[in-house]
């Protein structure tokens, strides 16, 4: 629900824009009112109500009403605005920029998806917060806040105040990791070992309690005896049917305001934000047992009780919550997993001397020492020697890459047999590795859309299960004698509409619900960088599931993006085809042009030795030109074989088919005769024909975007499995966005793969924009997925995953609710004991946890097949 | 040392639930607990009453000593246990001596059973129903898992 009311104004005005927080709304008419007030007040520009995010956004000329005023104006509607401050300025930029910040806390003793719903909205209202994430799974909140007005201190306070724990995660992961979250892991640990002693105290109160009040011998014998024992030691007259109750009393009161203290600590915060969550069902269920109980245990003495059920059920719920959080310990394995690949320590040299230190104490500039099987410590740039490194931990390539002299390492990457030094370039928070964990994290942390349709539901779910259940006692109550008299299993209907309300309150619980998404995320992010794709968002990962259409740019994408040497031919007898090339390797030597690079890296690899060239020029727009020895040797086009009177037409016909595959064709001549070609191409990637063929069996359209002319690109595109009309060539970088954008206008879905150097507009553009190459920081930044190799296969394990999640989720939904389906209307019918209920209830958390785990076992189709 | 002190600790309450396992069930067989109204120790109560042939009005009942408040209570012999209500007094905690419980009806066994009941419900009003022994108040007393009851021959 959203509105805007826009006054006309003069372009030159300047204007601020503030954000306020709103209370006090209830519909869509309420917007309206504030909207309308607001137009009506000197000086506003325009007024924004947003009803489902509580927020005003007011577009104002700071001439002539101020932040005040407009709370004030609100105020007077009837509603409390709290300014969130100023969230960007237009025009001439008469806004002010507040010292924005963001902030990861580590949160405890979250229960359900309404206790993140407690925790956003608690860090919402506090005045200067403007955004507050939590993720339940994560177990953090991620709060952006306005350091001028509220403190980190003040955040915490707002979450401990709120019945929860907190501490600060640091922001940027060190390269070591592992003391980054020990506050939160001591913090998580504080609690499920908190909550292991309440579990031990519940149950072995809860457990005798049930025992010695429900299972026959024991609820016979065990009164009487206690009884007789109680007659003999103490005197006095004792009824062994008021000692079992008095049993119950002592052994369920401790659980039920020690263990269970937590329920009404939750259940009073949730009430203060006039909310309702699973504390509130499980305090009022198990409240509903014990008082009345009490009751029969002094006042209404020939009525039974029920402290077991209370007991029991406060224990089934611990239990399940502890299952859960160990359960859900797993769900973040891959970034324990990614932590624990930093090395401990580095071999640097300084001042001469080789010396072991821990790799915090690495700085930018150290030349360090890597054995064979030792670890990388860090990034940097090899300096002397050269090894095969295995970076299958980062990029899941599993062949070890040669490294020489000039080459990139990784840090956590294992150096295999040969030694290397190298010089540092990144430590600490700005390794790839730092990196990638930080990316991992903050993509775990986000929520995925479809997660407001779990919010959405538990929102209302909680006051609709607490009508129903005071519908369900007062029908047991007054219709329960006439409708289902044999059901009453010889309780009073008073008794009996007791037990089935508290049952219905119990089992409706939405705790499922709320961990639905956040887990399957964390699974599918986690199990994302394992495979060598970053997913940045919980957004990328849900929306790449839809791509309908995959654009591939042509260059360093789909090919290697470097020409090289595919051919090279002799024109007749003249000249022998080793000769030529030499003569006309020896020439490019000289030359800077990229094709040059290709044929003189050609000659490297193959071991031809290269003579001095003299006398050397580059004829620009045609080729090069010079006396190799003492030989009159031109490379070039076919001008510039028409500059130098050559006649190359006899090989034409052969010249013009190799261009029609796509291939740049250089002629040289010798001493006026012509020599031979070479001919140069970009080459497709080994995999990407692989890649293209499985993404068009998964039914997606594929596209290859070029700058080059449509011969080239479709003589690519053919290699690549890609038809004709699927190639959009001779597009300028400018243009490829727009390119992007008519395929969105065909109702496409488009994910856009390129390298995030010259495609960022379009990456940008695409509904998923998918960057090659993790090892540069603009493709880090770029695209919403970050292939962490240059394998197009990636793609398709990108996609997959991203399908395999959503019907992960999805599958979570059906668990979540369909259990609560079953469960509400066969509780309603009184065929099902409320401590039951409350360990089924617990238990559908561990189902869905256990659901989103088994999304550890996906495998890339691609790689199962290779 | 820790791991082992709670297996330590694990065992013993294994073996404390083994036992009070056994037990109980050893003691089920042996009565039928269900049953048993209020337990006092022996020395706090007691009923005598002699054999009384030719009785038919009301049965006497030479002591009682009684914990709290409670009902002398005079059934019919149902074939050893107790049957019809035929006779009900009150009696003041402490010792009482020589008291007569009037009967209600014609005695129609060769003995009756008194029994001594608390009057733990609503004072001064019998609440007992044998069909609902265990929410009744007024039960009868139980020293070591014998109901406080005398047999009373009555025939002639």
């Amino acid at each position: 629900m959203e509105n805007t009311m826009v006054r006309e104004h003069s372009p030159d005005v300047s204007a601020s824009e503030a954000v306020f927080g709103v209370t006090g709304m209830t519909c869509a008419s309420c917007v309206a009112v504030i909207e309308k007030t607001l137009a009506r007040m000197p000086g506003v520009l325009s007024a924004n109500v947003n009803l489902a995010s509580e927020r005003l956004t007011v577009s104002y000329d700071p001439a002539q009403i101020d932040e005040p005023g407009i709370a004030a104006a609100v105020k007077a509607a009837g509603y409390e605005a709290t300014p969130l401050g100023a969230r960007s300025s237009a025009h001439t930029g008469g806004g002010t920029s507040t010292g924005s910040a963001r902030v990861t806390l580590g949160v405890t003793g979250m229960t359900c998806s309404s206790c993140q719903a407690v925790i956003e909205r608690t860090l919402a209202k506090v005045h200067g917060v403007s955004e507050a994430v939590v993720n339940l799974a994560a177990e953090t909140a991620t709060v952006t806040f306005d350091t001028d007005v509220v403190s980190v201190d003040e955040l915490i306070g707002s979450v401990i105040e709120a019945g929860y724990g907190a501490v600060v995660l640091p922001d940027a992961e060190e390269a070591g990791g592992e003391s980054a979250r020990d506050l939160q892991r001591e913090a998580q640990e504080r609690h499920t070992r908190h909550q292991r002693n309440l579990l031990i105290l519940s149950a072995s109160l809860a457990i005798p309690a049930f025992v010695f009040t429900m299972v026959p011998p024991f609820m016979d014998v065990i009164p009487v005896v206690f009884s007789t024992w109680l007659a003999n030691t103490f005197g006095g007259a004792w009824d062994p049917h008021m000692v079992m109750k008095y049993i119950g009393l002592v052994l369920a009161t401790p659980v039920q305001f020690i263990a269970g203290a937590q329920f009404y600590r939750g259940f009073w915060h949730a009430i203060k934000q006039r909310m309702g969550n699973m504390d509130t069902l499980i305090a009022l269920g198990t409240s509903a047992a014990y008082f009345y109980s009490l009751a029969a245990t002094f006042w209404l003495v020939e009525e039974p009780v029920f402290y077991e059920v209370a007991a029991m059920l406060i224990t089934f719920v611990i239990f399940g919550k502890l299952l859960e959080a160990r359960a859900k310990g797993r769900t973040g394995d891959a970034i324990k997993k990614l932590m624990g690949l930093a090395a401990k320590t580095a071999r640097v040299v300084r001042g001469g001397v080789e010396a072991d230190i821990p790799v915090e104490q690495v700085v930018a500039g150290d030349v360090v020492v890597v054995r064979p099987g030792d670890k990388v410590p860090v990034d940097g740039v090899i300096v002397e020697g050269s090894s095969s490194v295995d970076e299958s931990m980062l990029t899941g390539e599993s062949i070890p890459v040669e490294k020489h002299e000039g080459d990139t390492v990784i840090g956590a990457t294992i150096n295999k047999l040969g030694s290397f030094k190298f010089r540092a370039t990144k430590v600490g928070k700005d390794t790839a590795l730092a990196q990638i964990i930080k990316l991992v994290e903050e993509a775990q942390g986000s929520k995925a859309p479809i997660q407001r349709f779990a919010d959405y539901i538990s929102s209302y779910f909680v006051p609709a299960v607490v009508l129903l259940a005071i519908v369900t006692f007062a029908v047991w109550l007054f219709l329960g004698p006439t409708l289902f008299p044999d059901a009453l299993d010889g309780f009073t209907p008073f008794v009996k509409a007791l037990l089935v309300g508290t049952a219905v309150l119990v089992i409706a619980c939405p705790c499922a619900l709320g961990l639905a998404t956040p887990t399957a995320i964390m699974v599918g992010t986690g199990k994302g960088a394992e495979n060598g794709v970053l997913i940045k968002s919980g957004e990328a990962l849900e929306t790449t599931h839809k791509t309908s259409a995959i654009v591939f740019d042509k260059t360093g994408t789909l090919t290697h993006g470097k020409p090289v040497v595919t051919e090279y031919e002799p024109f007749g007898d003249a000249i022998g085809r080793e000769e030529f090339f030499r003569l006309a390797a020896a020439l490019e030597r000289s030359s800077e042009h990229p094709l040059a690079e290709a044929i003189v890296n050609h000659a490297k690899e193959t071991g031809v030795e290269l003579p001095q060239v003299s006398g050397f020029a580059a004829v620009p727009g045609h080729g090069v030109e010079g006396l190799v020895d003492g030989r009159s040797v031109v490379l070039g086009n076919r001008k510039l074989m028409g500059r130098e009177g050559i006649d190359i037409s006899p090989w034409a016909a052969r010249i013009e088919q190799l261009e029609g595959e796509g291939k740049t064709v250089m002629l040289t001549a010798v001493d006026g005769v012509p020599a031979g070609l070479i001919a140069v191409a970009d080459t497709l990637k080994e995999n990407s024909r692989e890649a293209v063929e499985r993404l068009r069996e998964m039914g997606v359209e594929v596209y290859m975007i070029t700058g080059d002319n449509r011969l080239t690109a479709e003589a690519i595109a053919a290699q690549a499995g890609i038809p004709a009309d699927h190639v959009l060539a001779e597009v300028l970088p400018e243009h490829k966005a727009a390119e992007v954008g008519k395929l969105q206008g065909r109702g496409l879905s488009v994910a856009m793969v390129g390298d995030g150097i010259n495609d960022t507009p379009a990456l940008a553009q695409a509904d998923i924009g998918i960057a090659m190459g993790a090892g540069t920081d603009v493709a880090m930044e770029t695209g919403g997925i970050v292939l962490m190799k240059d394998d197009l296969r990636d793609v398709v394990t990108a996609i997959e995953l991203s399908r395999a999640t959503i019907r992960r989720i999805r599958w979570n939904f059906v668990w979540a609710l369909g259990y609560n389906s079953l469960g509400i209307p066969i509780a309603a019918l009184g065929l099902l004991r409320p401590e039951l209920a409350g360990g089924a209830m617990a238990l559908s958390s561990v189902s869905v946890v256990t659901s989103s785990l088994l999304l550890r076992r996906f495998k890339p189709s691609l790689r199962k097949a290779a | 040392m820790r791991r082992s002190a709670i297996y330590g600790a694990a065992a013993l309450v294994t073996a404390l639930a083994v036992w009070l396992t056994l037990w109980t069930f050893s003691q089920a067989r042996a009565n039928d607990f269900m049953m048993v109204g209020v337990v006092v120790a022996g020395e706090n109560v007691a009923l005598a009453v002699e054999d009384q042939p030719g009785a038919a009005d009301s049965i006497a009942v030479s002591r009682v000593l009684a914990p709290d408040d409670s009902w002398l209570v005079v059934h019919l012999d149902d074939d050893g246990m107790p049957g019809k209500r035929v006779g009900l007094l009150r009696v003041e905690e402490g010792e009482s001596v020589d008291l007569v419980v009037p009967l209600d009806e014609r005695v129609t066994s060769p003995d009756v059973i008194v029994a001594l009941h608390a009057d733990r419900g609503q004072r001064g009003t019998f609440e007992f129903d044998m069909d609902a022994f265990m929410r009744s108040p007024d039960k009868p007393y139980f020293v070591d898992f014998e109901e406080v009851a005398a047999v009373v021959a009555v025939a002639q």
